[in-house]
């Protein structure tokens, strides 16, 4: 096939779209799922609640300066993957991951891992924002303190001025931050808990639906923060919202059952999905 | 060759708006063939009813182009289609910019028939051979491409791609032809310059069939097709799902 006809049919030897559309054998993804600058590492990951698998021999990289956004339906198995990324699972009891996921070329699922330091590299921020019953500057303060990352009250001062001001949040809060980060309005409270995540030094943030708790304007406010800590991290986010994905990310995964299905350029998967049932989702007819 | 989508959306009014949509733009494409089918008959049979017919007609094409414009902009504002449904949305709206440019030449052609009515007709009906010959053509092509819209059928857009190239023969067969006439005898050359305008017209009506089609590959495949070899298209996809 000369190179007119394999751009125009997009023929590389990978599968047709019918035989994709009838593939019934999940595990191999379809798409690229490695990232130009792996921060992180997935290989072959399963993960078990007991007797039943939840995430099926997953691989997935995780890029550094790029976001990834998982989508898929309610038990897809994509909050149950991001959990996995900084051993979230291992306070499920009944949870057990299996594979490899390497951080920087080191193995994470070693049992001699520290979870502590590991969760502060990996860090994460949730669904409900979730600030500490604490002074905002505290809430901030908290992370840095425990890891012995500062070494004096003004290097600690500075910490929480410039994790605030990464998180969009300085402005706002500058002379109040003796008062309880609850107090806060729910877009702030997440945005302190993105500066808190931050103030650790992480080199991945991983992002569980941190805006479904939110309304649109305190949303947009999150996105543009997302888009702006790209520059220094990498980036996972598990969104409900495809338009959320679509707007944030750079690749995003789609996951069905246990399985990754396809991962894609985000432009690539909203406008010209490969696999059937990645574009059943994307356009609403999933069912 | 259908690549329809196999099922339709969690949310039923999203797909009677897609369907409406298409509708709208399918009704339009059989009018456009109506207008272009009465314009060159018009010319054919020097009946000027039709032709005025066809030039009054115009205007409802045209607002068949603003209501399909309202529809796919309040489909994009409410549902912000994505995947399949967002490059049929995005290609209806190139498809009906090219079925009102398609009924602007069948009006053109319907003048041209008044204009050479109004000169008391050509004298030999062989002069019109050609017209009558790309009025078939041109509207065989424009159906081909509106029923492979209609059901996504990438086979039936490369056909229209095959029409499309034996049309530019045609066009050049019917303008030697017309031009004997005038060598002949050069008291028809205003006749003449009016049936090369309906020629013309008849080959754009034709290459705008073209572009439909390659919307048609737009929808079903994910590849822009438009500024390329048709040859290579052809060649590409027949190898691939043959």
């Amino acid at each position: 096939m000369n190179a007119t006809a394999e751009a125009l049919t997009g023929d590389t030897g990978a599968m047709s779209a019918a035989d994709l559309s009838n593939r019934t054998d999940l595990g191999a993804t379809v798409g690229d799922v490695t990232a130009k600058n792996p921060r992180m590492v997935c290989r072959a990951v399963d993960v078990y609640y007991g007797d039943k698998q939840a995430i099926k021999s997953v691989n997935l990289d995780i890029g550094h300066n790029e976001v990834i956004s998982m989508i898929g339906p309610s038990g897809c198995g994509k909050s149950t993957f991001l959990r996995c990324l900084n051993r979230m699972n291992d306070t499920i009891p009944a949870a057990r991951v299996t594979g490899s996921i390497k951080l920087d070329g080191r193995e994470i699922l070693d049992k001699g891992i520290d979870v502590v330091p590991l969760r502060a590299q990996v860090g994460m921020v949730f669904q409900k924002p979730n600030p500490f019953p604490k002074s905002i500057y505290e809430n901030v303060a908290y992370g840095p303190r425990i890891h012995g990352i500062t070494n004096s009250k003004a290097e600690l001062d500075a910490l929480v001025e410039t994790s605030l001001t990464k998180a969009g949040l300085w402005k706002e809060v500058k002379d109040r931050l003796g008062e309880p980060g609850t107090g806060l309005s729910g877009g702030q409270q997440q945005r302190l808990c993105i500066a808190r995540t931050i103030a650790v030094s992480p080199e991945v943030i991983l992002m569980d639906e941190p805006c479904s708790a939110l309304d649109p304007i305190a949303t947009a406010v999150i996105e543009e923060l997302i888009d702006e800590l790209r520059e220094n991290y990498a980036i996972a986010i598990v969104t409900h919202s495809m338009q959320q994905a679509a707007r944030v990310s750079q690749r995003t995964a789609y996951f069905h059952l246990g399985d990754l299905v396809e991962v894609g350029e985000t432009d690539q998967i909203f406008t010209n999905p490969q696999h059937k049932l990645t574009e059943d989702y994307i356009t609403g007819r999933f069912g | 060759m259908s690549t329809e989508p196999t099922r339709g959306h969690t949310v039923k009014a999203y797909d009677s708006e897609l369907a409406q949509l298409r509708g709208l733009v399918l009704e339009m494409g059989e009018r456009v063939v109506e207008q272009v089918t009465d314009a060159v008959a018009a010319v054919v049979e020097g009946d000027p009813a039709p032709a005025r017919d066809v030039v009054h007609r115009e205007r409802k094409i045209d607002y068949f182009e603003l209501d399909v414009d309202e529809n796919i902009f309040n489909i994009i504002a409410r549902r912000q289609p994505a995947a399949v449904d967002l490059r049929l949305v995005l290609a209806l709206s190139k498809v009906v910019g090219n079925l009102e440019r398609a009924g602007d030449k069948a009006e053109d052609i319907a003048e041209c028939a008044l204009r050479i009515q109004g000169r008391d007709g050509c004298p030999e009906p062989a002069i019109y051979h050609h017209v009558s010959r790309l009025g078939k053509q041109a509207c065989c092509m424009m159906e081909r491409a509106m029923d492979a819209l209609a059901r996504t059928d990438v086979d039936q857009a490369l056909d229209v791609f095959a029409d499309d190239s034996s049309l530019s023969d045609e066009v050049a067969a019917a303008v030697r032809h017309l031009m004997s006439f005038v060598v002949e005898d050069p008291s028809l050359l205003s006749q003449v310059i009016d049936l090369l305008f309906a020629v013309k017209a008849l080959e754009r009506i034709g290459n705008h069939a073209g572009n439909i089609a390659e919307q048609v590959i737009f929808v079903a495949k994910g590849r822009d097709v438009r500024y390329q070899s048709r040859e290579n298209v052809i060649a590409a996809l027949r190898k691939r799902d043959g």
